[in-house]
């Protein structure tokens, strides 16, 4: 649920209560099964300032961290397809 | 009437804390009273007056003096003074009542009233809800709890646990015109906790199940002015988070339920050492006449 401009999130499975900043929750938003990793860091340097190669990391290490979190589905590398939300 | 109360030369009337409904027997009528005063504000009312007890304390005095405190045939407690007595039902009845009501979202919180509105007062240990409670009841709010709230999943309402307010020895000073006197060695000292009765009996009214609108995270500090800053959203679901008693229980009903809570409600977080500075902050924040200027800067001076 959104509070602020961040989102909560609540992990039945493993009872974790997640908040993401506006950051991480962007990042979450673009997790959707479809998009590729590079369709989700155009997506977000098409609304965000800041250099390319910093918001790619970012987005990396966020894919990363929902990941384990068990938030999203970890990447699947042959189709370059970040997998949806877990 | 229950098994055996035939026996039993004193009763009190059916009480309730979150659906957990009980009564207290004994033989000797002055302690029956005695305890009944500080339960008072737990009484059922309407067809709840007559609903039956599922659960009894009886309390049997021995020839020296000391009274044992027994629920449903289980010895609790073996007290030598009244007042310890009736600190072990309360502690009993907080248990139970917490076990019981459990179909509901649980915050270690206060809860006042005013009007039909609600104000949740979330916190630990120490940081100064009973204390609040029992000053915004001698403002004129009604009072809901100083310890244990319920909100209703459903329908969003904060619901009453009208249980004794229990006050600690560094609140006895701003607290003590609402303190009954001491009778002998039977009542707690002043450097003990104790137990302020609510009730229409001593004119401290119980309110009934409210919507929230004002979420007031109370820290003491000796010597601080008295300050109000609004909480985001974000620290307030948090700060109800980490005092939600059953959160994992709830699961996503209870996230849900503390997103919509926070979003409807304003939220503040109050500093405070001056009880009547705090109190009066909170009528006002309830009024609605405060503006950014009063929550930004401090709204008194302490000492």
């Amino acid at each position: 649920m959104p509070l602020d401009d961040n989102l909560a999130l609540y992990d039945d499975v493993g009872h974790l209560l997640i908040l993401l900043n506006v950051a991480a929750a962007a990042v979450w938003t673009c997790c959707d099964g479809d998009a590729t990793f590079e369709e989700i860091v155009a997506d977000l340097a098409s609304s965000h300032a800041g250099d390319i190669d910093e918001i790619t990391q970012d987005v990396w290490l966020t894919v990363r961290r929902l990941a384990e979190l068990g938030l999203v589905d970890e990447l699947a590398e042959d189709t370059g397809r970040a997998a949806g939300p877990a | 009437m229950g098994t055996g109360d035939c026996s039993w030369a004193f009763r009190t009337p059916t009480l309730n804390g979150l659906s957990y409904r009980f009564a207290v027997r004994c033989h000797d009528v002055r302690l029956g009273r005695y305890v009944q005063s500080f339960l008072e504000g737990l009484q059922e009312s309407g067809a709840g007056a007559a609903a039956p007890v599922d659960h009894w304390y009886s309390l049997t005095v021995s020839a020296e003096g000391a009274i044992d405190v027994v629920r449903d045939g289980e010895r609790l407690a073996h007290a030598q003074r009244r007042s310890d007595a009736v600190e072990w039902l309360v502690w009993d009845i907080n248990r139970a009542a917490a076990q019981a009501g459990r179909d509901h979202l649980l915050f270690h919180a206060a809860g006042l009233q005013d009007g039909d509105a609600g104000v949740l007062v979330p916190g630990a240990s120490g940081a100064g809800k009973s204390t609040l409670a029992a000053g915004l009841v001698r403002a004129g709010f009604a009072y809901l709890s100083d310890e244990l709230m319920a909100l209703e999943l459903d329908r969003g309402r904060l619901l009453p646990y009208a249980k004794p307010i229990a006050v600690k020895p560094g609140s006895t000073d701003v607290l003590r015109d609402m303190r009954a006197p001491a009778i002998g060695a039977d009542d707690p000292g002043a450097d003990e906790d104790w137990l302020l009765p609510v009730g229409d009996e001593v004119s401290r009214p119980v309110g009934g199940p409210c919507v929230p609108q004002l979420v007031v995270v109370p820290r003491f500090e000796s010597g601080h002015v008295t300050q109000l800053k609004p909480l985001s959203e974000t620290e307030a679901f948090v700060t109800l988070a980490v005092n939600a008693v059953n959160f994992v229980e709830h699961g996503t009903d209870g996230a849900r339920a503390l997103g919509d809570l926070v979003t409807r409600c304003e939220c503040v977080a109050l500093t405070m050492s001056d009880l009547d500075e705090a109190v009066e902050a909170v009528r006002r924040l309830m009024a609605g006449v405060p503006t950014r200027r009063d929550l930004s800067q401090g709204v008194g001076r302490a000492g």
